[in-house]
């Protein structure tokens, strides 16, 4: 009889245990469902953030190069992206010389392009490809004449690939 | 003569309606247990759908930014010069008066032209998950001319330009 008893008691218990344990179980799993929803808004939000950072250090480099004087627009001081294509042409075969080398550092690649009206391309310096290319527009001027109503444009843009 | 058990747990010994008391008050006691942590897991299912149904609620439908990328493509549209030897911003205001570029009406040249280029721009510029765009040149009356391409829908990059006074120019890329 007493025997009985403990057996039942036993059967009880060990039901007890197994629906603590599946109690247990479940609040793994909803700190699971739980952690996985929060690493995934981290991991988007790292994510976005590392991709403002190398968007911000290409057009950083973008800025430096469109503004440097050899190829700049020097009319009226623009403030625009502008490149003047004369300057370009006249600076391209120097690009690569030893007073230059040093503004391209970290770059693999730099070039200038015109995609409207027509299509040409300057590649200033080259090393290789980057694993990270940007690009932004820019204008692409000549003076025709010695006026400051004598300046045409064309739309092109700017291209830096580099190592992020 | 009441039969006396022992209790392995306690050392302690115990007749059986004693023992069946204490089993009764252990069993009473894993009840309230038991029905402690359900309550608390229903607390956590409620805190979760309440935190789900607040996410979507926050997540923004249809972002709109301001980008450098677009800023600098409509600034080097706007200085492009035309076929009737102007700067496109210029050809926007002649839009705008209704007059002429060339042979063309210079809101038709416009259309053309400025599709053209935006279109080039996305295809040269690697700007693929580009879905649609529009540009519009907007005057105090309205719109003088509205170019759409493809699905204006979803997160949208901007920038808008200012021509003249009453006119400005807006640059709308769309994104999946």
């Amino acid at each position: 009889m007493e025997n009985l008893k403990m057996k039942k008691m036993r059967k009880k218990s060990q039901i007890k245990i197994q629906e603590m344990a599946f109690v247990l179980l479940a609040l793994t799993v909803l700190a699971g469902i739980v952690f996985i929803f929060f690493s995934k808004f981290q991991i988007s939000g790292v994510e976005k953030a590392a991709g403002t950072v190398k968007q911000q250090q290409a057009i950083s480099l973008l800025e430096k190069i469109s503004a440097m004087p050899e190829i700049r627009c020097s009319y009226y001081g623009v403030e625009k992206l502008c490149i003047d294509e004369d300057k370009l042409q006249i600076f391209l075969p120097m690009a690569n010389s030893s007073s230059y080398i040093k503004q391209w550092t970290g770059m693999q690649k730099v070039s200038v392009k015109r995609i409207w009206p027509s299509e040409e391309e300057w590649p200033i310096y080259s090393e290789g490809k980057g694993n990270f290319t940007y690009s932004t527009f820019v204008s692409i001027c000549k003076q025709e004449f010695r006026t400051t109503s004598s300046w045409k444009c064309s739309l092109g843009m700017m291209e830096v690939s580099y190592n992020a | 003569m009441p039969k006396v058990v022992n209790d392995k747990a306690s050392g302690h010994k115990m007749t059986s309606a004693q023992g069946m008391s204490q089993i009764s008050y252990l069993n009473k006691k894993n009840r309230k247990a038991q029905e402690e942590i359900m309550g608390f897991i229903i607390i956590v299912v409620i805190i979760i759908v309440i935190g789900m149904v607040f996410i979507f609620m926050l997540k923004p439908k249809a972002k709109q930014e301001q980008n450098v990328q677009v800023e600098n493509l409509l600034s080097a549209v706007r200085h492009a010069t035309s076929a009737c030897e102007k700067e496109m911003q210029d050809v926007m205001i002649m839009c705008g008066n209704d007059e002429s570029c060339g042979t063309e009406k210079a809101c038709d040249y416009l259309r053309l032209e400025l599709k053209s280029m935006v279109d080039l721009a996305v295809e040269k510029a690697g700007l693929g998950n580009v879905i649609g765009y529009t540009l519009d040149l907007k005057g105090t009356s309205g719109a003088l001319l509205s170019i759409k391409e493809g699905n204006q829908t979803g997160t949208s990059m901007a920038a808008i330009s200012p021509i003249r006074q009453d006119l400005s120019a807006e640059l709308r890329f769309f994104y999946p």
